[in-house]
């Protein structure tokens, strides 16, 4: 007997206004909340949720800490989606998978196509990975991090940005470029006139002078022959105190807008905890196509400024790199950026800084191309792995993972706000809460250094990792299991449907479908 | 008379060198698969998994006999019905039953493997599997052999202290990657290969648990086995210095594979 809750939430976000205004027409939102159960808070639009946890019923008995997902949904075909985390191929051989849905995310498989995996079936398959489809070309691309190339510890990983056209075919991903030295690499696409451009952004620990926050993009990356015209464009401009932090997120705008951010540490010195950064927002305006890359932005001369290329949105913050300080997870560099699809021009910012006391993530907005940023339009205390994004409509979502309670109890929940008027008003959707009490307490941490949110049209998708203790409660909007588990006894069973298996950290997909309302 | 046997001695040698090319072959296959077994074609343009369309490539096969089975986590395939990609379209008829050697494609509700070889089945399956059990001895032989001629040093021996290694080996690395790199002395029993004239040796190995480290060897005090041993340069230091580090999962021993690595080592 297969147990598990297949359902979907049509909506019951709980609003939560900013304000005196606010405040003062949220009972009558409540009223209408219920006497129309299928609307939203936001506008006029239904609200259909859906959350899938990840791991297939063939690997109903693994017990790993899948973390750290990132997720593309082809643009072209939104029934064809695929994401990644730190999962293994489970026979351990030479391909590491990421995960396959051509149902628009209600089932998943693992499709064993990316090299560079050790062929430990204990292992991580590779190390960092993130993946895009184009938004026109079908052609599905990964930049990672091998997992087999052997290393001393010196600097960083070897970078392969990987490219198949068919993501369900059993053939291995075709290696475009491959550079040694690097960390965390992060791609988006987009598609241009039948070209797809491809940025990756990734901190280059052999660049010189320690400018390490760099962007490779290939300008024909779907056609092009290896290396496919990649190029490094080094995107920080200022000195460091040796290197950048590792995350450097980039975010396209369609007409050739290139947006960056990423940590500038100013302060690392060994043994120091935390760092001091400053978080930093660069543009181009041509793709990144041309001479003297991602210059578009500049601070105003001294003393308004520095004159440099990038626009410092804060300046000489903490940072705490190097240690958890959220139950068992680190949270030294988390950043965010998203465009609005409709205005180049307004951009969104969500980063994290602080001490283990004051640790909080920010969201700021910037109306005039990243060249000033208004005050913070969200504080979350205690909180991690966020990720921007909009929608076709202007509506923005901020999806992150806050602790809450007091050790040993503590506990993990993933929201996802959406907002229309920058933040002055948002709903809420709590779409997991589950206790931080299992998964490798060491590296990554249980959720891993990112989760991730797109916006494809209307929609909303994303993909974050959690304890996947089948637990009603732990789900506010439903959850579908593929793996065997039975939620009235809260275990988890093998593939026998028997044998009891231990919690452990999964993958989840969830899509927030805002379809227009029905008239009846 | 000469010509006739130098005929017969060539067809001799032939002989062996098929036989030969034959094993390395078996070796080959089995080196790289991952599930083997004997199966019954029951369909072919077939596939078990929606995400996977049909093709002359793709047939459904049922497992009659594990022959070498993969990690316990997918449970036990007798019985059950896999998808197969064949090395060659169209290349088996349903009803046929062959040994399949085979590699990871796709877990989902089902699962699929990729063809790597097939084999008609021998009367007797327990030979097939003490074949192929052989010759996976023998492939794990092949890499620790590799590993062990690439070490500059290999001993047996005894951690009598691990410690953070000192700053100016740790200094600069500042990624969630870093190594984290300790100091463990291996107080000397044997030396199996190369040469020292301490009694002791210090060592680095990688303290962190990072995605990058995390199948590498931690070692704590008390700690017996034997250590392969290569040299690395740590960049860190200045000018960078060459240090003994253990970075990969072969290189560190229990000591139950002495005589193997003794064995072995050269």
């Amino acid at each position: 007997m297969k147990l598990f809750r297949d359902s979907e939430s049509r909506l019951s976000a709980t609003p939560r206004y900013c304000g005196k205004k606010a405040r003062h027409y949220g009972g009558l939102l409540a009223i209408f909340a219920i006497a129309v159960p299928v609307s939203a808070p936001i506008g006029q639009d239904a609200v259909t949720v859906s959350i899938v946890n990840m791991i297939p019923q063939s690997l109903s008995g693994e017990s790993r800490t899948d973390s750290e997902p990132n997720l593309a949904v082809n643009p072209s075909n939104t029934q064809h989606i695929a994401a990644s985390a730190f999962t293994p191929d489970p026979m351990g051989a030479a391909n590491a998978p990421i995960y396959i849905s051509t149902d628009g995310g209600q089932t998943w498989a693992l499709n064993s196509i990316v090299p560079g995996s050790r062929g430990d079936p204990d292992g991580f398959g590779t190390n960092d990975i993130t993946l895009r489809f184009g938004t026109t070309s079908n052609v599905l691309y990964a930049a990672i991090l091998e997992e087999d190339v052997p290393s001393s510890g010196t600097t960083g990983g070897q970078l392969d940005i990987l490219r198949t056209n068919d993501f369900t075919s059993a053939n291995t991903m075709t290696p475009l470029a491959s550079r040694r030295g690097v960390d965390m690499p992060y791609l988006e696409v987009t598609s241009v006139a039948g070209n797809d451009r491809v940025y990756v952004g990734n901190n280059d620990l052999r660049a010189p002078g320690g400018m390490t926050a760099t962007v490779d993009r290939s300008l024909d990356a779907s056609t092009a022959p290896n290396p496919a015209g990649f190029a490094s464009q080094r995107v920080e401009a200022r000195s460091t105190c040796g290197r950048d932090a590792p995350s450097i997120r980039p975010a396209i705008h369609r007409r050739g807008t290139i947006y960056a951010a990423f940590f500038r540490w100013t302060q690392c010195a060994q043994n120091q905890f935390p760092y001091i950064s400053d978080v930093v927002v660069v543009r181009d305006d041509h793709f990144a196509a041309g001479p003297g890359t991602f210059m578009a932005l500049r601070e105003p001369p001294p003393p308004a400024g520095d004159g440099m290329p990038g626009v410092r949105v804060v300046r000489s913050v903490p940072v705490p790199f190097g240690r958890p300080i959220l139950g068992n997870q680190r949270v030294g560099s988390r950043i965010s950026i998203a465009v609005e699809p409709s205005n180049k021009r307004h951009v969104y910012l969500a980063w994290g800084h602080g001490d283990a006391a004051s640790y909080a993530l920010y969201v700021r907005r910037s109306t005039d191309g990243g060249a000033t940023w208004g005050l913070n339009l969200r504080v979350i205390p205690q909180a991690t792995n966020p990720s921007l994004a909009i929608n076709s409509r202007g509506r923005v979502g901020f999806l992150y993972q806050k602790l809450t309670g007091t050790a040993p109890n503590q506990r993990w929940e993933t929201h996802l706000e959406r907002t229309d008027d920058a933040f002055a008003t948002h709903t809420d959707l709590v779409l997991h809460h589950a206790p931080d009490n299992v998964g490798d307490a060491s590296g990554a941490g249980p959720l891993g250094d990112y989760s991730q949110l797109l916006a494809v049209g209307r929609d909303f998708y994303g993909v974050f990792s959690g304890n996947n203790t089948p637990d009603r409660a732990n789900f506010p909007h439903g959850v579908k299991y593929q793996r065997n588990a039975d939620f009235t006894t809260g275990k988890l069973l093998a593939v026998d449907n028997m044998t009891e298996v231990d919690p452990s950290i999964d993958p989840f997909f969830f899509k927030v479908s805002e379809s227009r309302r029905r008239r009846r | 008379m000469y010509i006739r046997y130098l005929i017969i001695f060539s067809g001799l040698m032939a002989l062996i060198n098929a036989k030969d090319a034959a094993a390395a072959s078996f070796e080959e296959s089995v080196e790289h698969s991952r599930f083997d077994f004997k199966g019954t074609v029951t369909k072919v343009n077939a596939a078990t998994l929606p995400q996977i369309r049909p093709t002359a490539s793709t047939i459904i096969v049922k497992v009659d006999e594990v022959v070498h089975a993969p990690p316990a986590i997918l449970g036990d395939f007798k019985g059950k019905e896999v998808t197969v990609q064949l090395n060659r379209p169209g290349a088996v008829r349903t009803g046929q039953q062959f040994v399949f050697f085979t590699t990871s494609w796709m877990f989902g509700s089902s699962i699929a493997v990729r063809e790597i070889h097939r084999t008609q089945p021998e009367p007797d399956i327990s030979s097939t599997r003490s074949r192929v059990a052989e010759a996976r001895r023998t492939v794990a032989d092949n890499k620790l052999q590799n590993r062990l001629t690439d070490a500059e040093l290999v001993v047996a021996g005894r951690v009598s202290a691990v410690r953070p290694a000192p700053d100016d080996i740790r200094r600069d690395f500042i990624s969630e990657h870093d190594p984290h790199w300790w100091e463990a002395v291996i107080q000397i029993e044997s030396v199996l290969k190369g040469q020292i004239s301490d009694r002791s040796v210090v060592i680095l190995f990688p303290s962190s648990r990072d995605v990058m480290w995390e199948r590498a060897p931690k070692f704590r005090e008390g700690q017996e086995g034997t250590w392969v041993l290569h040299k690395h340069k740590i960049r860190a230091t200045t000018p960078p210095q060459e240090y003994f580090t253990v970075v990969d999962p072969l290189d560190f021993h229990p000591n139950d594979q002495l005589d193997r690595i003794k064995r072995l080592v050269r």
